[in-house]
């Protein structure tokens, strides 16, 4: 077995897919494995998968030592990885730091928003950011909007910047959002009572949403108004922890 | 006369499907030449484990041979040295 399909073997094993036919000392090689192709996080995930006292002594120490290193590397590389792009350009010089704030905001980069968020960016890894999965209960970190980057803390937040977003580029026909309601219900007023209590007036505008939905929904409200507004609404993620 | 490969539901009935077995059938087949998985030496310093830890002494030293020199690096190669000389040291005790 090559490094590759032991790697898919363990990532089976954790996920859960693979019961049978797997002794103590099947993990712990599978924990040298990753420790020599620097898994950090798979090592450290498989040691919860190890009883205590399995192995022998000798062995014992050994898949400690291992297993301390695969955690202290994991660890060291989720903080290089949740590092802001602020803190990192903060140990640049004068002129570098200038420099690079630039070309941030060239590229439309938040100085909050965090390295692994750009990885997950460039390598087009969806992961991280939401298509498909369940939103519920995930804590929000930033909104992407076709290519831009927006910070936002909840899921409410993330909803009225995009639709901020999408004012900014219409400035003239924000009135057309109104016309995005349910069969009962209205999702949009200017009218605050025509809304629950959880409603909330979009900034720059006198127009209030209702805000009284699940996460899921306001994510997919939001792609709604995108495409009402002939917006790419395939662009529109959000980014959770 | 023709042995057939004994199949994993028929191992496993006589609960010979095991990590340990399964691997040990594994290396032998690996020794005889008819493993036709792809291996690398990482892999085959892990069967060197296996019989350290199992006591398989004769194994362990024939595997020795399939390890490429310079393929793993500093740490794992020392600690390769230390099984080898663990295997020829627990086979001449027993010879």
């Amino acid at each position: 077995m090559d490094a590759e399909s032991q790697k898919r073997k363990i990532r089976r094993f954790i996920n859960g897919a693979i019961k049978e036919g797997i002794d103590a000392f099947c993990i712990y090689q599978w924990i040298e494995r990753c420790h020599f192709e620097k898994w950090w996080e798979m090592g450290a995930a498989l040691g919860a998968h190890l009883q205590p006292n399995s192995l022998n002594n000798d062995y014992e120490k050994r898949m400690e030592f291992i297993l301390a290193e695969c955690r202290r590397n994991h660890q060291q590389e989720k903080k290089a990885q949740d590092k802001t792009m602020g803190e990192m350009i903060g140990d640049l010089d004068g002129v570098k730091r200038v420099e690079a704030v630039q070309l941030l905001k060239k590229l439309g980069i938040d100085l909050d928003t965090k390295l692994k968020d750009i990885e997950n960016v460039i390598q087009g890894r969806s992961s991280r950011r939401t298509s498909n999965t369940d939103l519920t209960g995930k804590s929000v970190r930033a909104i992407i909007v076709h290519g831009q980057t927006y910070p936002a803390r909840t899921h409410k937040e993330a909803y009225l910047k995009v639709i901020q977003f999408v004012f900014q580029h219409h400035p003239q026909d924000k009135d057309r959002i109104l016309n995005l309601q349910g069969r009962t219900r209205k999702y949009f007023s200017r009218n605050p009572h025509d809304l629950t209590k959880y409603r909330e007036r979009i900034p720059d505008s006198d127009i209030y949403a209702e805000l009284n939905e699940n996460a899921n929904t306001l994510y997919r409200r939001g792609k709604e108004v995108l495409q009402l507004y002939k917006m790419d609404h395939e662009s529109f993620k959000i980014m959770t922890d | 006369m023709l042995i057939r490969k004994k199949t994993v539901r028929q191992l496993k009935n006589e609960g010979n499907y095991t990590a340990q077995l399964r691997q040990k059938r594994e290396i032998e087949r690996f020794l005889k030449g008819n493993y036709i998985k792809d291996i690398d030496s990482f892999q085959v310093y892990q069967w060197i484990e296996r019989c350290h830890f199992h006591q398989w002494w004769h194994l362990g030293i024939s595997l020795s041979g399939y390890i490429m020199p310079n393929s793993l690096n500093a740490d794992y190669q020392k600690r390769l040295d230390f099984l080898l000389k663990e295997f020829s040291r627990n086979m001449s005790k027993n010879s």
